[in-house]
């Protein structure tokens, strides 16, 4: 979710906009702090890569860690919708059913 | 509603100054403050600074797991009675022929490398990569990793007495050496995983 969060964010993807967009799209207020722990770990995978921003007075002048999908990261979100797709078929109880 | 606070909660902000990993610290405090500016309660930066601190906290531990492995195995290794259990002084009086001392340091480094195998076990565990090919890897590069400190060490006690004022400087080696050889064997452990996964 926090790969497609961020490939639909683009290059204005941090931390506040993450969360914002898993609001938006699932319902759900994950905390930051669980945002932050999935952006390492996909990190040290090298699905992601973060550089840190200019310090803003807004943030008390701190600085934004930006994240970006690597062509790794793109790869595998392709081949989870591959294998979900393959997975979602053939289920009697779930076909026919609209979002 | 006041749409544009700047100042949360004095202890919680502490808090997250002093608790949370400093890789995140700064990027999660601007992202909370500026999110608290845009309206959010007291309540919801408790929250955010206490999930923080234990996520924070379980990511660390993840970090160092192989650490205190390490460190752990040191230890184990070191209060194991090897002069008990292996003939060491025979080994290193020179009393012993060379074919003979080869093989009684085979089964030393093999001896110490079954004793931290366990702790491999569970480190796999704990990442999720137990099997039976990661612990024979690492059974036999802790062993390789184990003779290469040991062989020059029986080789020079053979000729040379270890004196008190060497000791001192002789066993912080030793450990460190024991402490590094199980950290190598863990890392070295995870390549083949970490290749296929490219």
């Amino acid at each position: 979710m926090i790969l497609l969060a961020l490939i639909r964010l683009g290059d204005d993807a941090y931390g506040v906009p993450i969360s914002k967009e898993l609001l938006e799209t699932t319902g759900r207020d994950v905390a930051l702090g669980s945002v932050y722990a999935a952006l390492d770990r996909l990190e040290q995978k090298e699905f992601v890569s973060s550089m840190l921003g200019d310090p803003t007075p807004a943030r008390g002048g701190r600085a934004k860690r930006y994240f970006r999908v690597t062509p790794k990261g793109l790869r595998e979100a392709k081949m989870t919708k591959k294998a979900l797709i393959s997975l979602w078929r053939g289920i009697p109880q779930l076909e026919g059913e609209r979002g | 509603m006041n749409t544009h606070r700047s100042h949360p909660p004095r202890l919680a902000a502490w808090l997250l100054r002093h608790l949370c990993p400093g890789r995140n610290r700064e990027a999660i405090a601007g992202d909370l403050l500026e999110r608290f500016a845009e309206g959010r309660s007291d309540g919801w930066f408790w929250r955010q600074v206490l999930v923080e601190i234990v996520v924070g906290a379980s990511s660390q531990f993840r970090l160092w797991t192989e650490t205190c492995v390490a460190a752990a195995g040191t230890a184990l290794i070191w209060c194991v009675p090897w002069r008990r259990i292996f003939p060491i002084d025979a080994m290193s009086s020179g009393l012993m022929s060379w074919g003979e001392r080869f093989l009684w340091i085979g089964a030393i480094e093999i001896t110490t490398a079954l004793v931290v195998l366990p702790l491999f076990v569970i480190l796999f565990r704990l990442r999720g990569m137990f099997s039976g090919a990661n612990l024979l890897r690492v059974f036999f590069i802790s062993a390789i990793l184990f003779s290469v400190a040991d062989l020059p060490a029986f080789w020079w006690d053979g000729r040379h007495s270890i004196s008190p004022s060497q000791a001192v400087w002789v066993v912080p080696i030793m450990l460190a050496w024991i402490f590094a050889a199980l950290l190598i064997s863990a890392r070295v452990a995870r390549w083949p995983d970490r290749m296929r996964s490219c």
